[in-house]
């Protein structure tokens, strides 16, 4: 062990939460210590530069980290899901879409709207994200139009909507003959040049990140202006435990150097923990002690339950005119929110977000598409079929808010380790009959958008024995909440029973909204930030009021 | 704090692992049978012996070999049995042969060469877009303000 640093604010995790926070406290004159396990990204070492970029992503650009199986990784066992997280400068923002949705007001408040499983208010309200959902929107550089009246009225977007290829007006027409609700997507992508960054070249692949700066990751939102203010981030930093003093408190992280082995101890009076849904707990839990013997800020068996991930229905779907589905961001095009409230009448409680847009590339429609259900033809049948497919398809999701659970979870493996000897987080997750039938009641929306849009055919993964989603969205698993018998943190993030620890990312989310919960997770970061200066100002410890708390 | 930089396993050589000559000779035939020769398009025989060589893993190698040397022949017939008969082992060989086909740039230029706008590396060139997104001529939809949220009857 090296000797002990001294630092005033320790941050764990250089993704969104974390870069959210570290670059507020920087600005603000709080010196800050960053650890990433991670590695930083050069442009160059994006995918889109090469020809078989596709293969890429079977690869380094994998989005799960028991495929990729990089040191940086970390494994997921256990099952459920396909974990999906990327441990870099940036986090999972190197590897995303820019989906830019804001939770709607009664999404905060699912618990006052039926309280089904473990669904609770948040503590804090869309009102009072709103403010850092605008400033979180221009660090982003954020690209969209104005005037959606499924949302409360906001400001401009800091960029006008993108351009998209021709499946963008496929879509529209295809939600117009049935009278749906749709919109433009907002994406965290400039559509013009931003701040220094270069606007988009519409290049039709965003999800191994973006050489050209156009995709709004944290890296270009918050890590290069907080190394410009003096951030110190130390990268292959792996975080082994968050330590605590003899009364409790968080004291300072354990890291080991994933390069030289050697291990090192930073020591200070704030604790940011910023690790995303599964890194979180996981570093929660491994930080168990003889005060806090089932892990850190567990005292009520919270860390790690109630993971929600949003249920997936993902689809193909294949038309006879060129679509262009290789041209263009991958972000989406076009949302519809026509069945985003809860409605009764289907049986279910919660809402859903249909997302339509551009697909992969000629490997990917080679084989399948993005469901991979019916590849082209081998054989002599192979050029005639893939010229019917290629250039003819469309990406769609069905995306719901399911429900939190007990016994979705986060936990440790008993056996197996890191590359450096940490055990590594195990998943569990099952859907809610509620879930499911939101599931199939989309599912049947998708089909009918595709007849209404004049499809040829449509491919859509089944909810059934197979069903293992995508788990882009890792939420719920510290979660905010009023009363620490029920949630991990209280409404500023501080953790319940542990002074000088807050946790801020998708882990934080009391519930989990049915939209991509990025936006939500910056401006959930930057309220925070706020808090912890205010504190520091006014010379107040951080620390969780064991009262229960108001709305703030 | 050293720096550590990403790698990167899918790039030709990372493994220099390679196939055995009988290994890479049929995934060549097999190549041939799945995607042959067009008036257009090349079959995908050695492009796809060159691309899995180049970037294969040992235990990739080995599933390959494994797959391959219990062929009793490589014809239409063999690979339509493995496809009826292990779907799972026939997905490994397509899905070897189908990326490293539409992986090559050989291919992608003769699409482009045939009408494709699809141009390979998708950085640095990108693609012009003229058309302006369409906009909802007939705004539809609503939300729930905050104070507005009530119990639902289930």
């Amino acid at each position: 062990m090296s000797a002990v640093e001294q630092a005033e604010v320790v941050v764990i995790g250089a993704g969104v939460g974390g870069g959210a926070i570290a670059s507020r406290l920087l600005e603000s004159g709080v010196r800050v210590v960053m650890l990433e396990q991670g590695p930083h990204i050069d442009p160059l070492d994006h995918a889109q530069l090469r020809t078989d970029w596709e293969f890429s992503l079977t690869r380094e650009w994998a989005f799960d980290p028991n495929v990729r199986g990089l040191d940086e990784d970390y494994p997921v066992t256990g099952d459920g899901f396909n974990p999906f997280l990327f441990n870099a400068v940036g986090g999972s923002t190197n590897h995303y879409g820019g989906f830019w949705h804001r939770m709607k007001p009664a999404e905060f408040r699912k618990g006052t709207e039926h309280g089904l499983a473990n669904s609770e208010d948040w503590p804090i309200s869309h009102e009072d994200l709103v403010p850092y959902y605008e400033e979180n929107d221009r660090r982003f550089g954020v690209s969209g139009l104005a005037g959606d009246p499924s949302h409360p009225p906001r400001e401009p977007r800091p960029t006008p909507p993108l351009r998209h290829g021709p499946y963008a007006r496929i879509i529209a027409d295809g939600l117009d003959r049935l009278g749906w609700h749709w919109w433009p997507a907002d994406n965290a992508i400039a559509s013009v040049p931003y701040r220094g960054r270069q606007a988009c070249n519409n290049c039709g692949m965003c999800t191994p990140g973006c050489p050209r700066g156009s995709l709004g990751t944290a890296t270009e939102a918050y890590i290069k202006p907080a190394l410009r203010a003096g951030l110190d981030l130390r990268v292959g930093a792996r975080v082994v435990r968050i330590c605590t003093d003899h009364t409790g408190k968080a004291s300072g992280v354990e890291y080991v150097d994933r390069a030289t082995r050697a291990m090192h101890r930073v020591d200070a009076p704030l604790v940011v923990l910023a690790a995303n849904g599964i890194g979180t707990p996981r570093i929660l839990l491994n930080s168990a002690n003889a005060q806090a013997p089932h892990g850190l800020a567990n005292e009520h068996d919270q860390v790690g339950r109630n993971l929600m991930l949003h249920g997936y229905v993902l689809a193909d779907i294949w038309y006879d005119q060129p679509t262009g589905h290789f041209m263009g961001p991958w972000g989406a095009s076009t949302f519809s929110h026509e069945f985003h409230a809860t409605d009764a009448m289907r049986g279910a409680v919660n809402g859903m977000t249909l997302t339509f847009g551009a697909g992969f590339g000629p490997a990917a429609v080679s084989l399948g598409g993005t469901t991979g259900i019916a590849p082209v033809a081998w054989g002599q049948a192979h050029h005639a079929e893939f010229a019917r497919a290629f250039d003819h398809n469309v990406f769609a999701a069905l995306q719901i808010e399911d429900l939190p659970q007990s016994d979705n979870r986060i936990t440790l493996d008993p056996d197996v380790v890191d590359s450096s000897g940490i055990p590594a987080a195990r998943r569990h997750y099952r859907l809610h009959e509620n879930d499911r039938t939101l599931l199939e009641f989309g599912t049947q929306r998708l089909q009918e958008f595709a007849t209404a849009s004049g499809a040829r055919s449509i491919d859509v993964q089944p909810v059934d024995d197979r069903y293992n989603p995508p788990g882009w969205h890792l939420m719920g698993t510290a979660r905010m909440g009023a009363r620490p018998e029920s949630s991990v943190v209280d409404s500023w993030h501080r953790a319940w029973n542990v002074p000088g620890l807050v946790i801020c990312d998708g882990s934080s989310m009391t519930t989990g909204g049915a939209v991509n919960p990025t936006s939500t997770i910056g401006a959930m970061a930057l309220r925070c930030a706020d808090g912890l200066i205010a504190s520091m100002r006014s010379g107040l410890a951080v620390a969780a009021d064991p009262a229960p708390a108001g709305r703030a | 704090m050293t720096d550590i930089t990403m790698r990167h396993p899918s790039r030709p050589g990372f493994y220099n692992c390679g196939l055995p000559a009988a290994v890479r000779s049929s995934l060549a035939e097999a190549g041939d049978v799945l995607i042959p020769r067009s008036d257009t398009m090349p079959p995908a025989g050695d492009i796809a012996a060159l691309f899995v060589s180049e970037r294969v893993s040992p235990a990739e190698a080995a599933e390959l070999e494994g797959i391959l040397g219990a062929l009793t022949e490589v014809s239409v017939a063999t690979l339509t049995d493995l496809e009826l008969n292990r779907p799972e082992r026939f997905a490994v060989l397509r899905t070897w042969v189908y990326q490293a086909y539409y992986g090559s740039p050989v291919v992608t230029g003769l699409m482009q060469l045939q009408g494709s706008a699809y141009h390979g590396a998708p950085q640095p060139f990108g693609y012009e877009l003229h058309e302006d997104a369409p906009v909802p001529t007939e705004p539809r939809g609503t939300f729930i303000p905050t104070e507005e949220v009530v119990r639902v009857r289930r």
